[in-house]
């Protein structure tokens, strides 16, 4: 597209017609103006939907395998998560006892760290800091308690793996309340990992989806694909990932548009895909999956 | 580095590659998909399906014309069926839209050439819109028109000047002013 190309003087043009081409020109100044290109959003929308689909060609079969392969991994890490948040909230409730509140039944005070008052298991080092799978990990124990230890204490695993800091505020006899906020926050965090990755999926499968209508083709592999997101994002409607309003409505409008898609016949039918075409745009589906995936989070 | 070394290189699957191609050829997709629809989303919309579609379909590019025609060819076909599946949706909300203009919009003072000409641009079919801006506003020959959009060259001067006449016929109450 070499710049000299940007005077047309074709001369089979009448002067009527020349004159109305340079008018044309003249109002390309304000006609649908274009902006600078933001062109890190761009790139950043093009590395996020790659990373996502694969690109929008048709999925091969290896690339089918690997999204399978995905949901099933973001399925058992629901299953996981609504599980732990089970017996966490049976342990909980029993630990509440009749009387609604639990007792604070601590035995001796357990040393903390001096600055931010995170409390140290036995043999820990001052400054051992845990990370974010520790802290997962470290979330369920209070279901468990040791020997010789109360049941309700936040006891680390005898294993060498498991976390030795667990986050709590400082004081010696801790309220109950606070006691307990660890023992659900490992599911809260592994249904905040397992909705961004369900959410991930979906906005990936949404793209690939939008894409083969605008190429007037269908992937055949996308009903068998909307059904394992449809079963996760059922899953997590069921999970406390869903308290938030705005993550329900979004949850639930997923819900049928998956559904929808899950429905298509295989053949194609326009209305079907017009009533799913309105579903993604009137409910603003991809904009809001987009709004609701952490910069950086991808499907799995 | 040449093109085709480019080329290659993001063919296999080198980011660098593909940033080098994507910052060469951004701005004129950018510009023609922002020109056709007039919104900045809608816009980037298309420029992310181009890109994506160009990247993931790099490999069969064969390079029988430069990477910037094909680039095209890609966008222009995106940009036509984005254009298509957007008005649709606007159709469906278009009786609801209209009868809130007749009940509450005042009479709009009688619009100068500028508006005029903009009215009809956006009354011109997708298709013919498309011919006159790469043509007339963003300077594509009749020849990367025509590698563009799949149609021989002589079919985009076809386009044009029908594309035109249609303009000519729309800003006919205008003919003085724009005949200087």
């Amino acid at each position: 597209m070499s710049d000299e190309t940007r005077t047309p003087a074709p001369e089979d043009e009448t002067p009527e017609e020349r004159r109305l081409g340079e008018l044309v020109r003249r109002h390309g100044a304000y006609y649908h103006d274009p902006p600078a290109t933001p062109r890190e959003a761009i790139w950043a929308r093009i590395e996020a939907e790659r990373g996502k689909a694969g690109g929008v060609v048709p999925l091969s079969p290896r690339t089918q395998r690997r999204w399978w392969l995905g949901a099933l991994a973001m399925a058992a890490v629901l299953a996981l998560g609504i599980s732990l948040g089970r017996v966490s909230m049976r342990e909980a409730s029993e630990r509440e006892g009749p009387g609604g509140a639990p007792v604070a039944t601590r035995g001796t005070p357990v040393p903390r760290e001096p600055e931010t008052g995170a409390r140290l298991e036995p043999g820990a080092e001052p400054g051992a800091e845990s990370t974010a799978v520790d802290q997962l990990a470290a979330a369920d124990p209070p279901t468990v308690a040791a020997p010789g230890e109360t049941r309700g204490e936040v006891v680390a695993p005898p294993a060498a793996a498991a976390p030795r800091v667990a986050a709590q505020r400082p004081g010696p006899e801790l309220p109950a309340a606070d006691r307990a906020e660890p023992a659900s926050a490992a599911p809260r965090d592994l249904y905040r990992l397992a909705s961004q990755q369900m959410l991930g999926q979906a906005e990936a499968l949404l793209a690939h989806y939008r894409a083969d209508r605008a190429a007037e083709r269908m992937d055949p592999a996308i009903g068998r694909w909307a059904r394992d997101v449809l079963t996760s994002t059922r899953l997590l409607l069921d999970s406390p990932a869903s308290e938030d309003p705005e993550m329900r409505s979004l949850l639930q409008d997923l819900e049928l548009v998956l559904a929808q898609i899950v429905q298509r016949t295989g053949q194609a039918d326009p209305l079907e895909d017009e009533m799913i075409d309105r579903t993604i745009e009137d409910r603003d589906l991809l904009p809001r999956l987009r709004g609701a995936i952490p910069a950086g989070v991808g499907s799995i | 580095m040449s093109e085709r070394e480019l080329i290659e290189r993001a063919r296999n699957g080198d980011r660098t590659a593909e940033r080098e191609i994507y910052d060469a050829h951004v701005d004129r997709v950018f510009r023609l998909a922002y020109r056709m629809c007039g919104r900045d989303d809608l816009a980037q919309d298309f420029v992310q399906e181009t890109f994506v579609k160009a990247f993931g379909a790099l490999r069969d590019f064969r390079g029988e014309a430069a990477l910037s025609t094909w680039l095209h060819a890609i966008a222009t076909r995106v940009v036509l069926n984005g254009l298509r599946s957007v008005a649709r949706h606007e159709k469906r909300a278009e009786p609801l839209e209209a009868a809130d203009r007749v009940a509450s919009a005042p009479e709009p003072p009688e619009p100068d050439l500028k508006e005029r000409l903009t009215v009809a641009l956006n009354r011109l079919k997708d298709e013919y819109r498309m011919v006159v801006v790469m043509h007339d506003m963003e300077g594509y020959t009749h020849d990367e028109i025509g590698i563009a959009l799949g149609i021989a060259e002589g079919s985009s001067k076809a386009r044009l000047s029908r594309a035109r006449a249609m303009l000519r016929e729309e800003l006919a109450p205008y003919a003085i002013e724009w005949m200087g």
